[in-house]
């Protein structure tokens, strides 16, 4: 069974987003508000956590380094993080940097579904992991570059298949 | 069947036995096995370098993305597996080994995640430093003061020590909170105060494991393992050696005694000693002759003698009245044809003693020496 997940992952190749397509060389491939996105993206240290080839994915962090995430709700299992398999007390609060590679089709967000559009997740991640409240500009910068990151599945936009369904 | 005949039987059954004795545990150690060992623990070392190269490249700014940190630690894990699977699975060092590539694991990952805070923090102070810049007015004193801490902060973070810079940072941290600013730079000097006390935290954690890194003992500890393996083949291939330098002598034994049971004719005699095992065989272990065992002539089936009568089956082994031997019938036991043999065991023998000598300073002497008595004859 693990190996046909195994086998299945691996076939959720996402190709040619914009921003893949940016980084080839295509002059047009995304447009300059995405590109003063990226900009803020790279400026405001989003790109230390989601980088690489999936831009995150590869490391470990604690949700909530400048602010407590969820101040007035009860803490769940789910809440806790890698903790729950490893009781390691450093490990509390601590999940996997998400991928950002098709994020704009893959709301709702974080590990309990709290923010519905990305707009909302990109404003939490500012104030918790960034220590700052982002200007709804910057937000909607910052969005537009991450939606150049939704590929395409067996040849088929991810955004269109997300709106047909 | 005569009592000497019987007894000569035995001699040869006994050889044939310690034969296979020595043959089998004369057997080479596994070389694939030794190969693929050796093999694993080369990827070991190699694999290890370059995790630890790429730790360095990606603390100095070289490498701006984890991806082949993730990688370097999946072929370790892969080749830890590899190596348990590689027939040692209970040696204590690979025991180690594996133990450290786990410690090493989560140090990768703490490595990871202090590197990206702080590679967070110190993108964004950069980025929010250079802002107050242009503050002036009521701002000026809050400039004043994020300009000496980005300067004490580079040189915090660039020092090796950092020690020294650390309280003066902390103190200006502090001050942060208390500066005259304009209302609309309080919040940058907020989250610019937070990214600094984070640096300040975490800077020595991240240095600390970027040391623990750069010093496990995983290569150490590969080439010890590297030693064992060569170690222990030697002593495999020296066991094993005990027992193939015997085997010659015992070989030429066999064929000597084998030859004494019809002296005139050593291959016949051999053919018969082969007839007996098969007889020993059928009437042990319930083997049936095949069909060209049945039909087998001396010469061969295709031979001379093929339309002729079958070889004497019913042999001195199985009881039948001693059949004539040597062509001429010449009495006595030592004829040409077992001076031959005994020549030929002789030459063996040189050819063991040869084998024996193989990689000792002597062994040209002796080769020499063998060539000589080989010559004579």
């Amino acid at each position: 069974v693990l190996d046909a997940l195994a086998t299945f992952e691996r076939s959720l190749i996402t190709p040619d987003a914009p921003f893949d397509r940016h980084l080839r060389g295509e002059p047009d491939a995304i447009t300059p508000e995405e590109q003063r996105g990226y900009r803020l993206f790279k400026d405001y240290g989003c790109v230390a956590c989601h980088q690489g080839v999936n831009v995150g994915g590869n490391l470990f962090q604690r949700f909530g380094i400048f602010r407590d995430p969820s101040p007035h709700q009860l803490i769940r299992t789910a809440d806790l993080g890698r903790f729950a398999i490893t009781n390691a007390p450093g490990d509390r609060f601590v999940f996997r940097v998400p991928s950002l590679r098709n994020v704009a089709v893959t709301a709702p967000y974080f590990h309990d579904g709290r923010a519905r559009t990305l707009e909302g997740a990109i404003a939490e991640m500012a104030r918790s992991q960034l220590g700052r409240v982002l200007s709804r500009q910057e937000i909607r910068l910052i969005a537009g570059f991450l939606r150049t990151l939704t590929g395409e599945y067996r040849g088929q936009s991810l955004s269109d298949l997300a709106g047909r369904s | 069947m005569t009592g000497a005949a019987g007894k000569l039987v035995l001699v040869v059954l006994g050889l044939l036995l310690v034969l296979t004795y020595l043959l089998l545990r004369s057997g080479a150690s596994d070389a694939a096995l030794h190969e693929r060992r050796l093999r694993t623990v080369d990827a070991l070392i190699l694999n290890q370098a370059a995790l630890q190269r790429d730790v360095l490249r990606v603390s100095h700014g070289l490498l701006l993305n984890y991806d082949p940190l993730v990688a370097a630690v999946t072929r370790l894990r892969t080749v830890g597996a590899d190596l348990r699977a590689a027939g040692a699975a209970s040696d204590p060092l690979i025991d180690r080994i594996a133990a450290e590539l786990e410690v090493q694991e989560e140090l990768v990952e703490s490595f990871k995640s202090l590197h990206a805070l702080l590679r967070n923090s110190l993108i964004y102070f950069a980025h929010a430093s250079g802002g107050f810049g242009a503050a002036d007015g009521s701002s000026a004193p809050a400039a004043s003061v994020v300009g000496k801490l980005a300067s004490d902060m580079l040189q915090f973070v660039t020092s090796a020590n950092g020690e020294p810079e650390r309280a003066e940072l902390a103190a200006l941290l502090d001050r942060l909170s208390t500066v005259p600013a304009s209302p609309d730079l309080r919040s940058d000097l907020a989250a610019l105060q937070a990214h600094g006390r984070l640096i300040l935290s975490k800077l020595p954690a991240a240095n600390g494991a970027l040391a623990s890194l750069l010093t496990t003992r995983i290569a150490d500890q590969a080439r010890e393992l590297q030693d064992l393996f060569i170690e222990q083949q030697r002593r495999e291939e020296s066991r094993a050696w005990i027992f193939r330098a015997p085997l010659p002598r015992v070989g030429a034994a066999a064929d000597l005694s084998e030859s004494a049971l019809c002296p005139a004719a050593p291959e016949r005699a051999h053919a018969q000693v082969s007839i007996g095992v098969r007889a020993v065989d059928r009437r042990h272990l319930g083997a049936t002759d095949r069909p060209a065992d049945r039909t087998y002539r001396t010469g061969g089936a295709a031979g001379p003698r093929a339309a002729g009568p079958p070889y004497r089956r019913r042999s001195r082994l199985h009881g039948a009245a001693p059949r004539r031997c040597g062509r001429s019938g010449a009495a006595g036991l030592v004829s040409r044809r077992v001076r031959r043999a005994r020549r030929l065991a002789r030459r063996r023998r040189a050819g063991a003693l040869l084998d024996l000598a193989s990689g000792s300073s002597w062994a040209a002497w002796l080769h020499r020496r063998a060539r000589r008595r080989l010559a004579a004859g």
